[in-house]
């Protein structure tokens, strides 16, 4: 049986299969690389179409936070721009990868920022049906990395905490690392 | 077999989630010791124990139930517990203090002792708190 999020997940993610789209133009037997040889490769497609679903996954996300007001940090603190270096040294020193210096904390980042844009989606849809403000989700897939406190040891996960204000505005978003007792 | 769902230890805790990242509140809570267990209380009665009384007598039973087993578990990692919710402050040196001071605030007079813990299976059900 799915999980909420991977319910919610599967309806985002559905329209986009790059590998299904390829593998299904090369079967029905369509000479593209012919027809646009010198223009186009085939891995080229696949890339750049990936980079530009990525560059717009990522100003959708930070138009969200913009949205969400001053005090939402989920993009520029855990957005898959950031470094994992940067995670380091906020799980060592407390700085976040947008410099402010706060406490050393868990700090972790989105692996990409479709699959950050996908927990947006999954999570105002729970949030939604719910009307809990504070939640964890399974992405169903790993989806974000980073380090514990003190930055004691790296971790991936796939898990996602999600916390919204009182006017349902996104506060933050995170991967949440070795969470159980 | 009785079992148990650690992921129920996050609710008490949802006050102060993500707060690490609201940079307002972690100036707020600058200048706590998180050591001090006077200090630590005060603030659990201002943000977590109104909480605690807001929730449905299910999720209570939940939270009631995963706090007992946890803490009468010897070898439960409340760190992990803490640090994994990037609360706006650090837990105790002894971050199971934390969580004893908020049963103590949250389940008045109530005991955690679970003499039969070990009879309990855990149940890691992430889900589990979406569904109450």
């Amino acid at each position: 049986m799915q999980t909420t999020g991977e319910r919610v997940l599967k309806g985002v993610t559905g329209g986009v299969q790059l590998g299904t789209t390829a593998a299904g133009i090369r079967a029905k037997g369509l000479n593209l690389a012919g027809r646009f040889k010198g223009r186009l490769a085939p891995n080229g497609v696949t890339s750049n179409l990936t980079e530009r679903l990525e560059a717009n996954a990522s100003r959708r996300l930070a138009e969200i936070q913009a949205d969400a007001g001053p005090r939402s940090h989920f993009f520029s603190r855990h957005g898959a721009q950031t470094t994992i270096e940067q995670q380091y040294e906020r799980a060592l020193t407390g700085l976040t990868p947008d410099g402010f210096s706060g406490n050393a904390v868990d700090s972790g980042r989105f692996l990409s920022h479709r699959g950050q844009l996908n927990a947006v989606q999954a999570a105002e849809e729970i949030y939604a049906r719910t009307g809990r403000k504070v939640f964890t989700f399974d992405a169903g897939y790993e989806i974000g990395e980073g380090f514990l406190r003190n930055a004691t040891g790296s971790v991936r996960t796939c898990n996602v905490r999600a916390v919204f204000d009182t006017n349902g505005k996104l506060k933050t978003l995170f991967p949440q690392l070795s969470p159980l007792p | 077999m009785k079992s148990v769902n650690p992921y129920f230890l996050h609710t008490l805790l949802e006050p102060i989630t993500g707060l690490a990242d609201d940079d307002g509140a972690v100036a707020r809570y600058a200048s706590l010791d998180p050591n001090d267990e006077r200090s630590v209380r005060k603030v659990i009665r201002e943000l977590i124990l109104p909480h605690a009384n807001s929730l449905k007598e299910a999720v209570r039973k939940e939270v009631r139930l995963a706090y007992r087993f946890y803490l009468s578990k010897p070898e439960a990692n409340w760190g992990r517990v803490f640090d994994s919710n990037l609360p706006p402050f650090n837990a105790p040196n002894d971050p199971r203090l934390f969580f004893i001071w908020v049963w103590e605030e949250c389940f008045l007079g109530e005991s955690y002792d679970l003499a039969d813990w070990d009879s309990y299976s855990e149940n890691p059900d992430i889900n589990g708190p979406l569904r109450l």
